[in-house]
């Protein structure tokens, strides 16, 4: 640093930390007048200065600021009311809730959490009204459709889901398919148009719905059948698990029975094992209307009529062991078509790096670079494994490796500079122990080096030396843990843009104003080659989940490239 | 009345942009304050000529220009200003040289990256910001000579800057 530059400096510090002699601000006042780029830093400092003074300060000071000034206001006009909105303190506390408790242990965000309310209300009263009126332009900032309220990155991790997904068969041609362990919400509409699916209450009732079907899941132990067919076994701790019809109320007893509804027609309930108690809807299960129906019993209810016997016929509900059957083979059949995928890919001259993470015999510390090369054109950037086990991966019967503890990361060496890239993997996520985990970071940080990890909230971000720093909404939560998910992220230095994806679907997308092109050299999946650093809380970065694929390409892939990448290696 | 309730929705939205802009002008602390709600008093009997709510921040920032140079030697006299010719020379800054003033996330993107300070640096950064100490105090505290530590609160804040700018990923609409 020169002279200047450390003269600069001290004037900065004494105006912005220290008492700044007259002297030293005419002389602020002078540079400031004759450089532009002066000028502007000592715009950004104070900017800074009067920010970090709002982010520490009290979280009311915005609402004592409005109350001044609907005083003054007030004085001018002469009444009034209006104000009272702005300060309105359920919204201010309602947000508090959300903000105020902090996300993991050992974050100072604690000391600031309580003290940004107010900013944040203000940033999110902001974002919402800027979002409607924003122009369609090529840059856009998508939202992932699950996550309605992503205003914020700061989220209670908390969990009201009542029911699970086990079986998911030929529900392809929905449009937000449901997958084995999805978790289920209170008052979740469960609609499919063909195939099957199987669904685990918490409470331990299995319910069977086939397709076309509608069904509304209202708790842990209720849900509604609105139309088609559904079969359910009540194990003891499920008991009094209820079916409701337009037609017939079920309460099951124990063990098993189906119901076929025909809206507006008629309602049919069968029991195959066991008890249940029938009552009219819209009762409070008065027990004048109840019917009590046991094993082989069956009864068909409709309305403004009495109920009449029917014959049982289990055949018309398919069993589990079918289900499983049916499970298995759409697997496999899956897997066949990812196989062919995957033997096709790995020819693709776009490709950079292809780990199918197949565990080689010959070889159990090298994780093999699947790509086809031309003979000649040098071998394939394999990955050297330190630490990881395999594991079961997402294919049955395929392998995947395990990060788990510190140590664990797979390195491996890329040269070269490229004007655009493309990160795509299959990972679980086990945990979101660290400030940030790591997916793959370069050794270093120069310029143009890329860093892709989960940061604690399950934001996936892009960082890119010199040109961007990207987290989009948080993509893992509680419910995330332990499944299967796509993530994947483009970039392209000739415009400037980068994409981030989740599940093949494009959760975000930025132009930046500095692109460059990106390197690699020497880099971790799954960890971090540390610098020698004062904050172990910051510089553990390592991975906590498995890995099950990791494609690097030297183009960045348009969104219909990374959905097919996703649809093709989602194994259900 | 419609005009009272967009004026508190700009109010909500603006106020902590404002009283930052205000301070960029190079105002001392103690009176942001004032002059922000004087910008919003003139605000509000001046509506009529805001052309459309999504420029309300440029206009604020018009108005808050105007008024501080139009005061500036009243203001210099009560020590309202750091400086008269400091500011004389940040009222020349435009718009669109300060990054990322109409955005809104510009804030929460810098709660973030406080966020991510090495511990000791966080610590530091609160210290001086919530109880506006000054350097030799802080350097007792930290163990740092007072000079040590205004040397780190200008890299803390040279690096808090750069972060925020690669958060907001360049342009954001």
């Amino acid at each position: 640093m020169n002279e200047n530059e450390k003269r600069w400096d001290n004037l900065l510090t004494s105006l912005f930390d220290d008492d700044a002699t007259p002297e030293a601000l005419e002389e602020l006042a002078r540079q400031a007048k004759a450089d532009s780029a002066a000028r502007r830093e000592l715009c950004e400092q104070l900017r800074l200065a009067e920010a970090l003074r709002i982010l520490h300060r009290d979280p009311h000071e915005g609402d004592l600021f409005a109350a001044a000034l609907q005083t003054r206001v007030d004085a001018t006009e002469g009444r009034f009311e209006f104000l009272h909105r702005v300060i309105d303190r359920t919204e201010v506390r309602a947000r508090s809730y959300v903000v105020g408790t902090t996300v993991a242990a050992g974050v100072a965000v604690a000391a600031l959490a309580a003290t940004v309310v107010l900013a944040f209300v203000l940033w999110s009263a902001d974002r919402a009204r800027l979002a409607p009126s924003a122009p369609a332009t090529t840059q856009s900032d998508d939202r992932l459709p699950l996550n309605a309220d992503s205003t914020t990155p700061f989220v209670m991790p908390s969990d009201d889901s009542v029911a699970i997904v086990r079986r998911a068969i030929g529900l392809e041609s929905m449009e937000m398919s449901l997958r084995v362990g999805d978790a289920l919400h209170p008052n979740t509409r469960v609609d499919i148009p063909a195939g099957t699916v199987q669904i685990h209450f918490y409470r331990g009732a299995l319910l069977t719905l086939e397709g076309p079907g509608e069904l509304e899941i209202q708790d842990a132990n209720n849900a509604t059948l609105h139309a088609g067919k559904a079969w359910a076994y009540v194990p003891p701790p499920a008991i009094g698990f209820t079916l409701h019809t337009p037609d017939a109320e079920v309460v099951d007893l124990g063990t098993e029975f189906g119901v076929e509804v025909h809206p507006g027609e008629r309602t049919k309930v069968s029991v195959f094992e066991g008890e249940v108690e029938v009552y009219e809807p819209l009762t409070e299960r008065a027990v004048e209307s109840r019917v009590e129906l046991k094993t082989g019993e069956g009864m068909e209810f409709r309305p403004a009529q009495n109920p009449v016997p029917i014959a049982v016929d289990r055949e018309r509900f398919i069993t589990d062991d079918a289900l499983r059957t049916r499970q298995e083979a759409q697997t496999t059949k899956r897997f066949e078509a990812w196989q062919a995928w995957s033997r096709e890919i790995r020819r693709d001259p776009r490709l950079l790096i292809y780990y199918d993470f197949a565990r080689d015999p010959a070889s159990e510390m090298s994780l093999r670079d699947r790509r086809t090369l031309s003979t000649g054109s040098g071998g394939g950037v394999d990955g050297l494994i330190v630490g990881c086990q395999w594991s079961a991966g997402r294919w049955p019967g395929q392998t995947s490796l395990e990060f788990k503890r510190p140590g664990d990361r797979v390195r491996f060496t890329l040269p070269g500079e490229y004007r655009a890239i493309t990160l795509a993997a299959w990972v679980r996520v086990d945990g979101l122990d660290r400030a940030h985990s790591s997916l793959l970071l370069t050794d270093g940080w120069d310029p143009g080096e890329a860093h892709w990890q989960f940061d604690r909230w399950g934001q996936l971000g892009l960082a890119i030396e010199g040109t961007c720093n990207l987290y989009t909404a948080p993509l893992v939560d509680l419910t995330g843990l332990g499944k299967w998910m796509h993530v994947a992220s483009t970039y392209n230095a000739d415009t400037g843009t980068v994409c981030q994806y989740f599940n093949g679907q494009r959760v975000q997308k930025i132009v930046s104003s500095q692109p460059a092109a990106v390197k690699f050299g020497a880099a971790e999946l799954g960890n971090w080659a540390r610098p020698i650093g004062d904050d172990p809380e910051k510089y553990i970065r390592s991975f906590n989940g498995r890995f099950d694929e990791f494609l690097l390409f030297n183009e960045a892939l348009s969104d219909e490239e990374i959905a097919q990448l996703y649809s093709i290696g989602v194994p259900e | 009345m419609q005009r009272r309730e967009q004026f508190a929705q700009i109010v909500l939205e603006h106020q902590a942009r404002l009283r930052s802009f205000v301070r960029m002008l190079g105002v001392a602390p103690e009176a942001v304050d004032d002059i922000a709600q004087d910008t919003f008093v003139i605000a509000y009997e001046r509506w009529d000529t805001l052309d459309e709510l999504d420029n309300a921040g440029k206009w604020l920032r018009g108005i808050a220009r105007n008024l501080v140079r139009n005061e500036l030697r009243k203001l210099a006299r009560r020590k309202q200003v750091v400086s008269a010719a400091m500011t004389e020379a940040l009222l020349e800054v435009h718009d669109e040289e300060i990054h990322g003033i109409d955005n809104p996330a510009w804030l929460a993107a810098l709660e973030q990256c406080v966020a991510s300070l090495p511990q000791n640096s966080r610590e530091i950064v609160r210290h001086r910001y919530q109880h506006d100490r000054k350097a030799n105090d802080l350097g007792e505290q930290f163990g740092m000579t007072a000079e040590a530590m205004r040397q780190t609160l200008l890299r803390i804040r040279r690096r808090l800057r750069d972060c925020v700018e690669q958060r907001m990923g360049g342009i954001l609409e």
